[in-house]
């Protein structure tokens, strides 16, 4: 068992330091700061709700630093591996595909986990700047456990998405058609939920309504809502902390489904014939 | 001269000709607004980031309004882009409540048909934000003030005056208004209410005074009932009323007088 985890480890160390070396995270999060920074600037054309809209434009900006990451660094990491013929050197190695797959997934989990540590420091700084700098009317309310709790969701919407890009990329070969299914299928998460709500309101025929429903709902469970987890509103209300067996609930069925994604991908590399 | 460094040369003076065109008509032009995309659209094209989508449209209708009037187009031209501007980002964002303050202050003016859609920009913050005391005083404002809709106004500011962080003055415009709408008896129960929870003399005895007044006003729209039962219509003047059915009509002091406009008698402020 130890040196199962000790070769997963090697790989995700492996992929760590390649990570690094390319300059995926250096890059990211100078374009992060420089965002953050202009989030000084965005907080000028807002008259009231200031707190609102700076947490709302530093959480943004980290996703939107996690999603460059995921599409451009982790799918291309993985087409690498393949195109570069760096899987074929590591499998030369006693070493499984399997923990291939899950120590290139924990590197590449590890880079995210650096990014948004670093993008969090920041974020909160930038925060806490700009919520000195203006009346309490404007900026009141700012919760440390509201914060680490959105930046949780956000981590854990980004490990599910990479663990699908995993799956995605053992199905197909080149790195422009796994980024183009990446994309599509994180719209897809985006979309499912807005076509639920507008069926909800909807006035059709119960039987059609109760199938489409429990259509939509299987869907749900392969296209997950990342919203639910999105706690940003949270950061500067003063609602109280959400129910802890729903909070658990959510995390644990994002939890199983990064681990299921990672199972098939596993399956999906263990059958793969390596060109 | 080379042919490639001559032709380099014509292809630069070409473009920075076709730049100095261009920006010159750009900067003389009026402003366009155009409309936003649809809400179930920016909510599926940015998921996570639909928040700051919503911002980025409050920034562009912001921007937009706060240009020098010369360059603005003329208003039939961008209000109807305008709306729709703030209606989409308040469904994407019904928390964001500068965008009820910006539409309230730029479109609900316009016509009473814009106030009654600013009224619905409103009740998605509302819905959203029910401890907010201004969204609701706008919408109620504009029911009075854009379209002559005192009793829906009445109703707003009534239930508004009976929450504990809003100021006196609401509950008492809220009477005021169901007396100009002719509905003396919600009047009158507003103010028996605003003066059982007040506890500053001064305002109380305000109410007391109101309470009176709404009271009197009240006798003269009974005998009004009373004139249609015996006759099977309504009088024409209130003087009609006397001395069948009152005495005289009653002094409401110099805050308020009587406008009798069949059915209704609404308790009016003097002009």
């Amino acid at each position: 068992m130890n040196s199962k985890l000790n070769r997963i480890l090697s790989v995700a160390h492996l992929v760590l330091l390649d990570g690094l070396r390319r300059h995926a995270l250096i890059g990211l999060v100078v374009l992060a700061l420089a965002l953050q920074c202009g989030g000084l600037l965005f907080f000028g054309f807002i008259p009231r709700d200031i707190g609102r809209a700076s947490s709302d434009f530093i959480f943004s900006v980290s996703w939107l630093a996690g999603l460059l990451f995921l599409f451009f660094h982790a799918v291309q990491a993985l087409a690498w591996g393949e195109e570069r013929r760096v899987i074929h050197t590591l499998l030369a190695r006693p070493i499984s595909r399997a923990e291939y797959v899950v120590g290139v997934y924990s590197g590449l989990a590890l880079l995210l986990l650096m990014l948004n540590l670093i993008l969090g420091g920041l974020g909160w700084g930038v925060l806490g700047l700009i919520q000195s700098m203006v009346k309490e009317s404007y900026f009141g309310v700012f919760s440390p456990g509201f914060f680490l709790l959105t930046w949780s969701g956000i981590y854990m919407v980004q490990l599910a998405v990479l663990s699908v890009i995993m799956l995605f990329s053992g199905l197909v070969r080149g790195s422009f058609t796994v980024l183009l299914m990446a994309v599509s299928y994180y719209m897809t998460c985006n979309g499912l939920p807005v076509v639920r709500q507008s069926l909800a309101t909807r006035t059709i025929g119960a039987d059609q309504s109760l199938f489409m429903d429990n259509v939509l709902r299987g869907l749900t469970a392969l296209f997950p809502d990342f919203g639910r987890l999105d706690y940003k509103l949270y950061v500067i209300g003063q609602e109280a902390f959400p129910d802890p067996g729903l909070l658990l609930s959510q995390y644990g069925l994002l939890g199983f489904y990064i681990v299921l994604a990672l199972f098939l991908a596993c399956a999906v590399y263990g059958r793969r014939d390596l060109k | 001269m080379t042919l490639p460094r001559a032709v380099s040369i014509l292809v630069l003076a070409g473009y920075l000709a076709f730049f100095v065109m261009t920006e010159r008509h750009f900067s003389t032009a009026k402003l366009h607004f155009s409309a936003p995309l649809p809400a179930p659209v920016l909510n599926v094209a940015l998921g996570f980031l639909r928040h700051l989508g919503a911002e980025m449209l409050f920034v562009k209708a912001a921007v937009f309004l706060g240009a020098p009037p010369a360059m603005l187009p003329p208003e039939e031209e961008y209000v109807e882009n305008l709306t729709l501007n703030f209606e989409v980002l308040t469904d994407i964002y019904p928390e964001f409540r500068d965008a009820g303050f910006l539409a309230q202050s730029s479109l609900a003016h316009i016509s009473p048909e814009y106030a009654g859609r600013v009224i619905g920009i409103l009740d998605k913050g509302i819905d959203a934000l029910p401890d907010d005391l201004y969204l609701p005083f706008f919408k109620g404002f504009n029911h009075y003030y854009y379209r002559g809709e005192n009793a829906h106004a009445a109703e707003i500011f009534a239930e508004l005056g009976q929450r504990p962080d809003a100021p006196s003055w609401i509950g008492h415009l809220a009477a005021v208004l169901s007396g100009q709408g002719g509905d003396l008896y919600a009047g009158l129960v507003t103010l028996q209410i605003m003066h059982a929870m007040e506890e500053e003399e001064f305002h109380k005895a305000r109410y007391a005074r109101d309470i009176d007044t709404f009271q009197r006003a009240i006798e003269v729209y009974e005998a009004t009932r009373s004139f249609f039962n015996t006759f099977g219509r309504y009088p024409e003047e209130l003087d009609e009323l006397i001395p069948g059915f009152i005495p005289g009509l009653p002094d409401v002091g110099p805050d308020f007088e009587l406008l009798w406009i069949p059915p209704k008698l609404r308790l009016v402020r003097p002009e």
